[in-house]
């Protein structure tokens, strides 16, 4: 079995490259267990060459149309014209996700696609994190395919020019071409998926997570202290201090 | 896939997209036929989205496959 996270990229940099290390961590502890695992990161910045440096996949190109980076990925991962070994499964991801192996221990099947139902995110201060139950059809954070699935739609399963709801929008076409696909949710340990906001552009802002009911919330580097890897933990701790410093 | 370049015509968006702008979209054939015939947008060419140019596979990816069989 293999896998691939799809990772479009922008500004953000040394967020981005803590993020990417942890995918690195998961990416390696899934290999370990036997599901070769790796990711492609599109951007067109200095966040390829963290990629780089970390042995992912790049892919360049513009930040007008985050859809277009989205469908990139995943034909880079899955088509067998691009990729002489393609992937048997690919996981759209934030370049500011946190996801934990553990949560790849099931992975779909050809008709199937998996969703989480239960995360946290971080507030843009780093001062609260807060699990919320998202009761969307598929869940949200991230969601596992199979290539059979997004064979249906030539690889590239998003609107070509969207610049948000991509995953609604990846969601609803797979749906349309395969009206048999399944949608298995999952309701994991929240801290198992971590958004970590910051201020500034963002798809998502904190606030507007307030309308899903909460499971629990505090500091976010003592409720996620254990669960995830320390030095990458500090790591965070210091770039969230660092931003909250005025200019 | 089908998909198609369109020009936005016209002085009105068209699905968020600014007149004079050009974007790539799969529309369906009947919101398309409409779109044109009211001139709100034009159809410059049928395409096959794909990668660019700039694209590198993850280090050892091809590697692996060949020690792994």
């Amino acid at each position: 079995m293999s896998l691939w996270f799809c990772v479009p990229a922008n500004g953000r940099l040394e967020l981005t490259a803590i993020c990417l290390r942890q995918l690195r961590r998961t990416c390696d502890r899934l290999t370990d267990a036997g599901t070769q695992a790796t990711a492609v990161v599109i951007a067109c910045d200095e966040n390829l060459d963290t990629a780089r440096q970390l042995g992912f996949g790049t892919i360049e190109r513009d930040n007008r149309f985050l859809s277009r980076r989205f469908n990139d990925g995943i034909q880079l991962a899955l088509d067998p014209a691009h990729n002489p070994r393609p992937a048997d499964h690919v996981v759209p991801c934030g370049s500011d996700d946190w996801v934990h192996p553990s949560l790849f221990d099931q992975l779909p099947g050809d008709d199937q696609m998996i969703g989480f139902q239960n995360m946290c995110f971080v507030r843009e201060d780093g001062l609260e994190v807060t699990a919320r139950r998202i009761s969307y059809p598929g869940g949200c954070g991230i969601r596992i395919y199979p290539r059979s699935l997004m064979a249906t739609l030539g690889y590239r399963p998003a609107d070509e020019d969207r610049v948000r709801g991509c995953d609604t929008s990846i969601l609803y076409n797979l749906r349309r071409a395969n009206p048999a696909m399944r949608i298995v949710e999952l309701a994991p340990d929240p801290w198992k998926i971590v958004d970590w906001k910051t201020r500034g552009e963002q798809v998502t802002p904190y606030d507007h997570v307030g309308q899903h009911p909460p499971l629990w919330q505090g500091d976010p580097f003592d409720q996620l202290d254990g669960h995830w890897d320390a030095g990458l933990l500090g790591e965070m701790r210091v770039h969230y201090q660092r931003d909250m410093v005025p200019a | 896939m089908t998909h198609g370049l369109y020009l936005v015509c016209g002085t009105r968006a068209y699905r968020g997209h600014q007149p004079g702008t050009v974007f790539v979209g799969r529309l369906d054939p009947l919101a398309e036929q409409r779109a044109i015939d009211r001139g709100s947008i034009e159809l410059l060419e049928r395409i096959t989205p794909t990668l660019p140019e700039l694209v590198s596979l993850p280090a050892g990816w091809i590697t692996d496959k060949e020690s792994n069989g």
